[in-house]
């Protein structure tokens, strides 16, 4: 068979699975790897974005400078701040919500629909709300003003303290109901018999969420968690929008800092390094994160 | 058979007229004309000499591309980088018209004929490497917008030190007006309110220049000085509270319109028609230079361009583009301009006499603002975001200046 120069059956069928595939893997390859290779390549250069000709290979210089930058050791820290706090409101705001709509109570149907509108609009939109409600005369201050507690209003946006927390706010708002739907699809494969088996033995509502629904949901908690992640550490519209890192870099991130290096200033270069952070840094989350779930099991 | 046959009659004639369309329009050259301006009376402006230009040069075509603000720089670079700019394009000046000259991107303008005079200081600050790399259609002073009928209400007059300003706006707290609103989230209108203390902190005006080439240090006692008087006014509540976190329209114009502020800054020929249409009808109001420091100083404001135009050095057409820039800035656009209360980038060269007290203050400003850039970027980068934190108390005036000069000595230039 082989002599003959015809291919087996086995061979043919793989050919053939190869080739299906194949329009996608040069899609994945095209948009995918080849700008993560050049950006890791130009991460040791020097240039300003125009010509290839003017590449210029500076080998470590733009890490070296990077680690001796401390809006950049800033923006790594605002990101890690920003990364933990989504991630642990979304998910304890996902995952109650989901419990409550589980719980089917009168209304929780509709509730779910309302909830979930946030997620369906585009960031940029939601920055911009945000922004005009944490206005220093928006409508969280004016509401503050007039039940009296007008000692908690606060340029929100604006004061370095309040100013990264507020975008955190924007974002929980905006995405609380996609952690809250997955968590609900989870719930909804506990069967409902170890429920009713908990409470034969007198299990609180508490205990059963204890020891039955929180076990039971590990698997989709971390693929949830591992999102939220790797989705914060990208993170770039919400917070261009509304603050632009302000001020004073207190809500400065390594993609928005990544984006004024290359596309305001034109240090592809430098920007490119940050760019290789931000790849480690989520390589890094998401090999710790799964390592800490399989741990578990 | 007969409607099949109709069919592919139609078919074959759509062809053919399509072929001819393209081979007619592919005969016209497309000038792109690209820019962000298009609010104001811009657009206006703007198609008036396109007409003009075609008219002339029936062969071309000028095809204005608006590009908003928050997109222009990148998708102006990403069309140089792939070898298809706009063939004119309005560049910003300062720090980014230096950054695209100094990558070579631009065509220089320096030998060019048939462009009128500029305004000295104009010219200088378009000059980079021995070269001028754009030309201004237009020129810009910024100054405080005030609310007239508000100013009667309170009997004020216009302040010409900044000790009058504070008084001014002391008693306009007192029935619950701010002084000037500022929207500083935009970090660009805290740079201006730098540069126009610099006017006043170095008579020399000369400061800003040197120690952005690196000749002098930003700790000179001139700049600490400015950074002060900022802090100084701050305090005061010369500001509305919480700058940091309003923008600049929607925020700090909007606060105006509303009359919750009796001033805006900073204010130039961009948002005139803006202040117009957004006030409450029958409200007056008009402009004054940022007031002086001390009384034996004329009060005297910033400027510089306000659409500022180059040919991309890989741009088509260029010598056509070029001759776009030509009209851009002859006397019939200089006459369009005034119309439109726009100030030409170049002296007048015929009689006019303007009625309008706001764009003659305005036009009587141009003659000695002074200078409001920063060529390199990461040191206006460094001075707009941490004139923020000066502006939150976060940073002393030396701690301010410490960081920025520490930028200026790591960069080359």
């Amino acid at each position: 068979m082989y002599g003959s120069g015809k291919l087996s059956t086995n061979a043919k069928r793989q050919a053939t699975g190869f080739l299906f595939v194949l329009p996608a893997f040069l899609i994945f390859l095209i948009f995918l790897i080849y700008p993560i290779g050049f950006t890791f390549y130009l991460s040791f250069t020097k240039w300003m974005g125009f010509k290839f000709s003017e590449i210029k290979f500076v080998g470590l210089t733009n890490f070296v400078n990077l680690f001796q930058d401390r809006i950049f050791w800033r923006a790594l820290k605002n990101t890690i701040i920003y990364v933990g706090a989504t991630t642990l409101f979304l998910n304890i705001l996902g995952l109650s919500f989901a419990l409550i709509i589980d719980s089917k109570v009168r209304g929780s149907r509709v509730c779910k629909v309302i909830y979930f509108l946030p997620v369906v609009m585009c960031p940029v939109v939601i920055g911009i709300m945000w922004s005009r409600l944490l206005d220093p005369f928006g409508f969280v201050n004016q509401l503050l003003g007039r039940v009296g507690l007008e000692r908690l209003t606060h340029p929100w946006l604006g004061e370095a303290k309040y100013a990264l927390f507020a975008v955190v706010l924007a974002t929980v708002w905006q995405w609380m109901a996609y952690d809250m739907v997955i968590y609900y699809a989870g719930l909804q494969d506990i069967p409902v018999e170890l429920h009713e088996v908990a409470s034969l033995d007198g299990a609180s509502y508490w205990q059963r969420l204890r020891y039955v629904t929180l076990p039971l949901l590990r698997p989709v908690t971390t693929v949830i968690v591992l999102l939220n992640l790797i989705g914060g550490i990208k993170v770039f519209d919400i917070i261009f929008v509304m603050t632009g890192g302000g001020p004073n870099y207190h809500s400065e991130v390594l993609s928005t800092y990544l984006y004024s290096q290359g596309f305001t200033y034109n240090f592809m270069g430098y920007a490119s390094a940050i760019g290789v952070i931000i790849v480690l840094l989520s390589f890094a989350t998401a090999y710790f994160r799964l390592r800490v779930s399989y741990e578990a099991v | 058979m007969r409607s099949k046959s109709g069919w592919v009659i139609s078919l074959l004639l759509a062809v053919i007229l399509l072929a001819v369309g393209n081979l007619c329009s592919a005969e016209q050259k497309v000038l792109r004309f690209s820019s962000w301006n298009n609010e104001g009376d811009y657009p206006a402006v703007f198609e008036i000499v396109a007409q003009r230009f075609e008219k002339d040069y029936p062969d071309y075509k000028v095809e204005i591309v608006w590009i908003p603000w928050a997109n222009y720089n990148a998708k102006t670079k990403a069309a140089i980088a792939a070898g298809d700019p706009y063939e004119i394009t309005e560049v910003h000046p300062g720090a980014w018209n230096y950054s695209l000259a100094k990558a070579g991107v631009l065509r220089p303008l320096t030998n060019e004929k048939g462009f009128p005079d500029f305004y000295e200081p104009i010219v200088a600050d378009l000059t980079f490497f021995g070269e001028q790399w754009t030309v201004p259609m237009d020129v810009n002073n910024l100054i405080v917008a005030y609310n007239k009928t508000i100013f009667d209400r309170f009997g004020l007059s216009i302040p010409r030190t900044q000790d009058e300003l504070v008084d001014i706006c002391k008693k306009l707290k007192e029935d619950n007006i701010y002084g000037i609103a500022l929207g500083n989230k935009n970090f660009w209108t805290g740079g201006d309110v730098w540069f126009q203390m610099m006017v006043y902190a170095d008579p020399t005006h000369k400061l800003v220049r040197e120690a952005d080439n690196g000749k002098v240090s930003f700790e000179k006692p001139e700049f600490v000085e400015a950074a002060r008087k900022i802090v100084e006014l701050v305090n005061k509540g010369v500001f509305v509270p919480g700058i940091n976190g309003m923008d600049y329209y929607t925020g700090a114009f909007g606060f105006f319109a509303r009359e919750k502020a009796a001033m805006f800054y900073p204010a130039g020929t961009w948002i005139v028609g803006g202040i117009d249409r957004g006030l409450p009808e029958g409200t007056e109001w008009g402009m004054f230079p940022f007031p002086a420091i001390s009384s034996d100083q004329e009060p005297t404001a910033t400027g510089g361009p306000a659409t500022n135009w180059a040919v991309p050095a890989q741009a088509n057409y260029q010598d056509a583009a070029i001759e776009l820039l030509r009209y851009l800035c002859d006397d019939e656009t200089k006459k369009t301009l005034l119309k439109y209360k726009m100030i030409p980038s170049s002296p007048l060269t015929f009689e006019l006499e303007i009625k309008d007290p706001i764009f003659k203050a305005m036009f009587d400003a141009q003659a000695t603002a002074q200078t409001r850039w920063i060529f390199h970027t990461p040191i206006y980068e460094r001075l707009t975001h941490a004139i923020q934190g000066l502006i939150d108390g976060e940073l002393t005036p030396e701690q301010f200046y410490a960081d920025v000069e520490k930028v200026s000595q790591s960069i080359e230039r």
